[in-house]
């Protein structure tokens, strides 16, 4: 039987681990969009040793499970001498994972800047740097920004693989919980419904910047 | 002797072996109009961007007011390419304008033109801002210049990215086909900003279709061909007398497409009134 009070009482648990979700994604982010601009750099450079290392990154990203690259960074790292926490080695796994489909999306969006536009900023006689902080990054976020937020929504449904290096996300007090009370049902609907409330926090969000930025 | 806006020398450019330009000379002294008129694939793009190094040449020179422009030559008496910023430098005084007007769309018309005077000058936020209104205003459009270049019709965009070419007040401004891009019914507004332009002191280069412009406001008229200029002349020579079999042929193409007949102009040939709009 549904007993409210049971779900009630471990309420704090689970925002406890809410919390730690919240923490996950948002570092993890952070670290992707840092890893994610220095590799698209690279992707674009005109040397072509750069360009091959950010490829060969990319590919190493996305051709391996995410589970096995948190195993490298928990269980490997520490064979020579690095030992890291459990939640920082998840937050650089997924941050390092997530980078590379940000750069992928960086790439695309830098791409899609109409050549012209740059031309006629370099005409002007505008120099590399502001040409960056003036014409590409300004046109680059917002032709990314949709694509960011689908991929920062993807990173939050990443963040359970935490568990396994057992950082009490979300979803791991959820089965802590379960384990306790037996009653997998309201626990897991609860569960659910705090991933849906940090999703939409972050989509609204993004909605209201990317309205912020619209120019047409 | 003055010394020419704007020289080049032996300009060849090639792509991938395949020459498009076959060594262009052509001098146009300070105040001088010249527009270049050819068929399609010609060169002419390709020649203006040479001459700002969009697209550097593959041999010959650029002469900005007697100064070597993209390049520098070396203790050693070889002609080296130009670090970027130093090309930067130098191509502040040369504005372009392009036939798809290529405004920053996430800026608002005034600070499209701002942009210019503003980061690459360095000038203060308040002059720019001046600077900036009075050239709207010069291209008919001050009540415009909060709009973002894409509430704003194609010419309309075409006169603030001239705006834009001034702000940066250039000893010279190329334009590649500035109406070509535009319905015909906002050609007009397009031409007359850059007719004000050319009575004033501006020194222009035009690639231009429009033959009626060109005859014009013109001080010479240049036919390029295959990657050569095939005649030179002052537009009322070019098209009354002209020196070459080709530039008779290239007029009767042009004639026929605007006034909708493929007569032999003969003579005299054509009463100007009809080309002039
Ligand atoms: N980046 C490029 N790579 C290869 N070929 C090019 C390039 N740019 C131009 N060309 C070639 O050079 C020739 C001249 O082109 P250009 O654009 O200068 O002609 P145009 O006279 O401006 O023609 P239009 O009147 O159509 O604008 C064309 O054959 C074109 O295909
Ligand atoms: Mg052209």
């Amino acid at each position: 039987m549904f007993d409210p009070a049971r779900l009630i009482a471990a309420l704090p648990e689970l925002a406890n681990g809410a919390t730690n979700t919240v923490m996950l994604t948002f570092c993890s982010a952070l670290l992707s969009w840092v890893v994610g601009s220095v590799i698209v750099v690279g992707l674009l450079s005109p040397v072509a040793l750069w360009r091959r290392a950010g490829r060969v990154y990319v590919s190493f990203m996305r051709g391996t499970p995410a589970l096995v690259q948190l195993f490298l960074v928990f269980f490997a790292l520490p064979m020579i001498g690095v030992h890291v926490p459990p939640f920082i080695a998840a937050s650089i796994t997924l941050g390092l994972n997530s980078g590379a489909y940000v750069a992928e999306i960086l790439r695309g969006a830098l791409l899609a800047i109409p050549a012209g536009q740059i031309e006629a900023a370099e005409a002007l006689g505008m120099r590399k740097a502001a040409l960056w902080r003036r014409i590409l990054l300004p046109q680059g976020i917002r032709i990314a920004l949709p694509s960011l937020t689908n991929e920062l929504t993807l990173l939050l449904k990443t963040t359970p693989l935490a568990s396994v290096v057992a950082v009490t996300e979300l979803t791991f007090a959820g089965q802590i919980v379960i384990a306790r009370t037996f009653e997998p049902a309201e626990v897991l609907l609860a569960v659910a419904l705090g991933y849906i409330v940090v999703s939409q926090a972050l989509v609204l969000g993004a909605r209201a910047l990317e309205r912020h930025l619209a120019v047409t | 002797m003055t010394i020419p806006a704007l020289r080049t020398e032996a300009i060849a450019k090639s792509f991938n072996g395949n020459e498009v330009l076959s060594g262009i000379d052509l001098s146009i002294m300070p105040g001088e109009v010249v527009c270049i008129v050819g068929p399609s694939g010609s060169g002419k793009s390709t020649f203006l961007r040479c001459i700002n190094h969009l697209s550097p040449a593959t041999s010959g020179h650029v002469y900005l007011n007697g100064e070597l422009f993209g390049e520098r030559e070396t203790a050693g008496g070889n002609v080296m390419p130009l670090q970027h910023a130093a090309l930067q430098e130098q191509r502040q005084r040369i504005g372009m304008v392009f036939q798809s007007f290529n405004l920053w769309p996430h800026r608002t018309a005034l600070e499209n033109v701002m942009e210019g005077p503003r980061i690459v000058k360095k000038m203060p936020t308040a002059e720019a801002r001046d600077l900036a209104e009075s050239l709207l205003e010069r291209v008919g459009l001050a009540e415009r210049k909060s709009y973002y270049p894409g509430h704003l019709s194609g010419g309309q965009q075409q006169r603030v990215a001239i705006a834009r070419a001034l702000a940066m007040q250039p000893e010279l401004i190329l334009f590649d086909e500035p109406t070509s891009a535009l319905d015909p019914e906002l050609v007009g507004e397009v031409l007359s900003v850059m007719k004000e332009l050319a009575s004033g002191e501006t020194t222009m280069i035009v690639v231009t279709h429009e033959i009626g412009f060109a005859v014009e406001v013109a001080d010479r008229l240049v036919l390029m061909d295959k990657g050569r200029i095939v005649e030179d002349a002052p537009p009322r020579q070019f098209i009354e007398a002209p020196r070459e079999e080709r530039s008779r042929q290239f007029l009767k193409q042009v004639l026929s497409r605007s006034l909708g007949f493929s007569g032999e102009p003969s003579g005299a040939i054509l009463p100007l009134s009809i080309l002039q709009n």
